[in-house]
């Protein structure tokens, strides 16, 4: 069943999260979705809702972990941060991303990116 | 890896639903108002603020229904919402479903019976350690002479000598006792008197007491008793100190030193243990011997032993025991010996029961699922994958397959009730049946069985590529494929064939047992009563005194109103204990070319022919004129006087008899010859015998009464029998039976044979009669569309009718050919256990044949008259 966000497939916007979570330590799931907004410089427009699905189907692989603590508004929310085990995945996933982008630009012949592997 | 993680955080999840839904509620509530914060930051107006925030997080309920799919609770919603589906469905259609349920339920259900019962008696272990290393021990001559087939004290003495492979040796020996209530009144034991070898060998602890020591085996030792735990719970009601209390038999008082344990059934229905004080020397064989051996024991090295146990004997006792040999059979096998086989035949029946009712539900579905087919089309059009399809169709199977496990549950628990309470008896180690865990893990293996068996068929048709042709071809139905037809065909063939076999079986074995109802055993039933009774010779010392009693008791038994005659015997025919041999015989014209000679003997009072409706062919009956100081006779049966006297006439002759050999002293003239009476069993012809009357040579240690009476039911006058005996001895426990139940209760084994039988047949005969009409209104349904054009193209009805039931007949006609075959081959088969009927009774074959074809034309009718009163055009117009 494809859950699919029309703008972003799920399987970028879960490296998304953790590279986020990774540079910021914890944050709820409102911080995390504006932070990668920040991050995608405006390029980027999320149906914030679309986080808490990618937020749990992290948590049940166990690459972060979540806590309950008090928002800035006095409220109850989960903060959430990165586990070791998604550390390592954060740096797998982005060696694979960087080598399908290095080969899709080849492929394409458009102007050589730098190879920063 | 990360995939099994996610599956048991799912698993999980189901349990914290409702406090994770709260949980996620919250965050969200949190994440709406921070954004509507920062949009009033920006200058919106609160409300303003609220809207746009809603906006940009997206839809609310979206969201959670997604977190709740990733949580894995959609596809437990997705489960619950088909079980509830295909229950409603079921219901829609509640004739389908009552004969898929009701099919499924007799298939489980019998089959679970058969094995509960089967664990019972033969899968469960025995409760004695190493039951398998346990032997009885019988002897025989290897002359030909006659011989209890007992041990003898001084054999097992020898091997209980230390000497491999026999470890340990026993003996026990049977004797009835007579327990004496609180208030006097009498109530007969089952005794068993045993050696100090007997406890150990079996090795099972008692439940309480130390049991027997030595000093109870010595000779002038004390005589304490074990008793058994059934004992112990109805007549001491589970009293902890009963060890050290009296039992009080009539037989005399004895101290009670242990309680077996609840399994302990070695001599089979035991009541008390007493013990045995033998002469080690003794070559008397009056007892039962088992020995254990060491475990491994190959059979040769114990048959050398024996043998060599034997020739010893032989040399130091040449009269007794010159030419004996031991006898030997493994214990568990004298258990439930007889029994395996026919457990196997009857599971084998069963488990062929339990296949046909699935396919015959494999079937029904079948003919469902075709009906079905568009709305599987549709369903894989709006998006289903072909998994989704195939679990729902899975599910309806499950479905039925559950609820059918669960009648069937109930089913087994009635039949095995109904079961022990016809035959426990007959059925040794089956007073308890427990529906045991085991029993409950074969029921949920024959459902999952069951579930994919059945479901396979229709999920390959409606789940399978198939699909995309029907789809295109925008047929009415998917139509299976022709593999499945003719599977389904053959299957259908069998059941019929099956179901005539089995009723035709039925029909053999239904004649047999009329049969033997009707056959005449030599004496008459109606309004006659019999009991016997032990006199004690501790109180009766001497035939005379013996006698003396029996007298004073037919007189007065006489004067009940309605009695005829009264009269006593040493044995009853076709009980138990009858006489089926006896003492050597010798008649007074045989030259010693006719050594070894055996006859059974009875003793009888003068009233006894008249008493039991016997005739008197030749000569006279006794008479009380026959006495000690008269000459001796003797009658003989018919069958005797043909055999032994040949062409002479009896009242010429005359007999002698003994044992170990003809005594001169005991030469008697024979007086008489009556009618054979069968006094072993119904279906053996009778034996040759002799009579001897009581007041010439004593009464028996058992004594059996007849009372014959003018009543139509003779059971009025038992309290006043019950009384007169009573006042004559108030300690003799015995009960009164109306002869006509004696005859009956030989007939209990076929009896429950020959219902059994009936019960499968009907059985067979329902499963037939719904896998034709599954077929059927299988095919029916495919070919709708066919009729249809058929009909506009101008068939009348008759013509659709032929077109259809042709299918049906040629199965129909298929399958009684098969099994006709097959039954005719059966029954010689098993022409060993039919009395008085040929296997291959063409009668039999012929009505069996009849009532199968019957029941197919009827289960074939009825769908094709519904298919053949179809309207065409509805069906025309949706091509």
């Amino acid at each position: 069943m494809r859950t699919a966000d029309a703008d972003v497939p799920y399987g970028t916007l879960d490296l998304m999260v953790l590279k986020t979570l990774d540079g910021m330590g914890s944050l709820h799931g409102y911080g995390i979705a504006r932070r990668i907004e920040q991050l995608a410089q405006g390029m980027l427009a999320l149906n914030q809702g679309t986080i808490y699905p990618a937020l749990l189907r992290l948590e049940q692989k166990g690459w972060i972990r979540s806590t309950w603590g008090t928002s800035e508004n006095n409220r109850r929310a989960r903060f959430y941060e990165i586990t070791w085990d998604g550390k390592k995945q954060l740096a797998v996933e982005t060696e694979t991303w960087e080598r399908a982008v290095a080969i899709m630009a080849r492929m394409l012949e458009k102007a050589p990116l730098e190879n920063k592997s | 890896m990360s995939g099994s993680r996610t599956l048991i955080a799912q698993v999980g999840a189901l349990f914290c639903r409702h406090r994770d839904e709260e949980g996620l509620a919250d965050e969200i509530a949190t994440h709406l108002e921070l954004l509507a914060i920062e949009y009033q930051r920006r200058g919106f107006s609160a409300d303003e603020a609220r809207a746009a925030a809603r906006r940009e997080f997206g839809g609310i309920d979206l969201t959670k229904e997604r977190v709740r799919d990733q949580r894995g609770f959609l596809w437990f919603d997705m489960l619950r919402r088909d079980v509830r589906y295909t229950m409603r469905s079921l219901l829609r259609a509640p004739a389908f479903t009552l004969a898929a349920v009701g099919t499924l339920a007799i298939g489980i259900g019998a089959t679970t019976a058969i094995f509960s019962v089967s664990n019972a008696a033969l899968l469960r272990p025995l409760p004695y350690p190493h039951a398998e290393d346990i032997w009885n021990v019988r002897t025989k001559f290897t002359d030909g002479r006659t011989t209890s087939g007992m041990v003898g004290p001084v054999e097992f003495t020898r091997l209980k000598d230390p000497a491999p492979p026999i470890m340990k040796a026993a003996m026990s020996g049977r004797q009835d006792l007579t327990l004496l209530l609180h208030d006097g009144t009498p109530r007969a034991l089952v005794g068993s008197g045993v050696d100090e070898g007997f406890f150990p060998l079996f090795g099972v602890r008692l439940a309480l007491g130390g049991g027997f020591t030595p000093q109870h085996f010595y000779r002038n030792g004390p005589q304490g008793v074990v008793i058994s735990t059934r004992l112990w719970q109805s007549e001491f009601a589970a009293d902890p100190g009963i060890v050290g209390k009296t039992l009080t038999l009539a037989e005399g008082n004895m101290v009670i030193v242990g309680v077996a344990a609840p399994d302990m059934d070695v001599p089979r229905g035991t009541d008390v243990w007493f013990t045995l004080k033998l002469d080690p020397q003794s070559t008397s064989h009056s007892y039962d011997g088992y020995i254990r051996v060491r475990p491994g024991t190959s059979p040769e090295v114990l048959a050398n032993r024996l043998a060599a146990v034997a020739l010893g004997l032989g040399r130091d006792f040449p009269g007794p025991e010159r030419n004996r040999v031991f006898v030997i059979q493994p214990f568990v096998e004298a258990i439930v010996g007889d029994l395996r086989p026919v457990l196997i035949i009857v599971f084998s029946a069963t488990a062929l029961l339990f296949i046909l009712a699935c396919v015959n539900v494999a079937n029904l579905l079948l003919a469902r699922a075709s009906r079905r087919s568009r709305e599987m089309a549709i369903r894989a059009a709006v998006g289903a994958g072909r998994v989704r399809i195939a679990t729902q169709l899975l599910t309806e199977s499950v479905v039925l397959a559950a609820t059918g496990t669960l009648a069937g549950l109930a089913v087994a628990f009635i039949a095995v009730r109904a079961l022990l309470r016809y035959g426990a008896s007959e059925l040794p180690r089956l007073q308890t049946v427990p529906f045991d865990t085991s029993v409950l893990l074969f029921a949920i293996g024959m459902l999952v069985v069951c579930a994919l068996g059945v479901g396979f068929a229709p999920m390959l048709q409606l789940a399978g590529p198939g699909l995309e042709k029907s789809l295109r071809e925008r047929a009415r139905t998917a139509g299976g494929t022709r593999a499945t037809h003719r599977a389904l065909r053959m299957m259908i063939v069998a059941e019929i064939a099956v179901a005539v076999t089995i009723v035709a079986g039925t029909g053999l074995l239904v004649r047999s047992f009329l049969n033997l109802q009707r056959n005449d055993p030599g004496f008459a039933s109606r309004g006659r009563l019999t009991f016997d009774v032990v006199l004690p010779y501790s109180r009766y010392r001497g035939a005379a005194v013996e006698l003396a009693w029996q007298q004073t008791l037919f007189t007065r038994l006489r004067g009940i109103r309605g009695v005829t005659a009264v009269a006593g015997a040493s044995d009853f025919p076709l009980r138990p204990d009858s006489s089926t041999t006896g003492p050597l015989i010798q008649l007074d014209d045989w030259t010693d070319a006719h050594e070894h000679e055996v006859s059974p003997q009875h003793v009888v009072s003068p009233a006894f022919f008249e008493a039991m409706g016997m005739r008197v062919q030749r000569g006279r009956a006794f008479t009380d004129d026959d006495r000690p100081t008269t000459a001796p006779v003797a009658i003989v049966n018919e069958s005797f006087a043909r055999k032994y006297i040949g062409g002479r006439d009896p009242l010429t002759a005359s007999l002698t008899y003994g044992f170990p050999r003809p005594d001169p002293r005991t030469r008697s003239k024979i007086i008489g010859v009556v009618n054979d009476v069968k006094y072993g069993s119904l279906w053996s012809s009778p034996d040759p015998a002799f009579y001897l009357v009581d007041n010439q040579v004593g009464s028996s240690y058992r004594l059996h009464v007849v009372v014959a009476t003018s009543l139509d039911d003779p059971r009025v006058v038992i309290p006043e029998i019950r009384a007169a005996v009573r006042k004559m001895d108030p300690q003799l426990a015995f009960t009164v039976e109306p002869v006509t139940e004696v005859v009956a209760a030989t007939l209990t084994r076929q009896k429950l044979g020959t219902t059994l039988m009936l019960l499968f047949g009907a059985v067979a005969l329902l499963l037939a009669a719904i896998g034709i009409y599954g077929m059927i209104a299988y095919s029916s349904t495919e070919r709708h569309s066919e009729v249809a054009t058929r009909m506009a193209l101008g068939a009348t009805r008759g013509n659709i009718f032929r077109l259809l039931t042709g299918q049906g007949l040629g199965v129909a006609v298929a399958g009684a050919a098969i099994g006709v075959g097959i039954a005719s081959g059966a029954g010689r088969l098993a022409s060993s256990w039919l009395y008085e009927v040929k296997p291959s009774d063409p009668w039999i074959l012929g009505s069996a044949l009849a009532v199968v074809v019957g029941v197919t034309i009827v289960a074939t009718l009825i769908p094709v008259g519904r298919a053949a009163r179809v309207d065409p055009a509805p069906l025309l117009r949706l091509e």
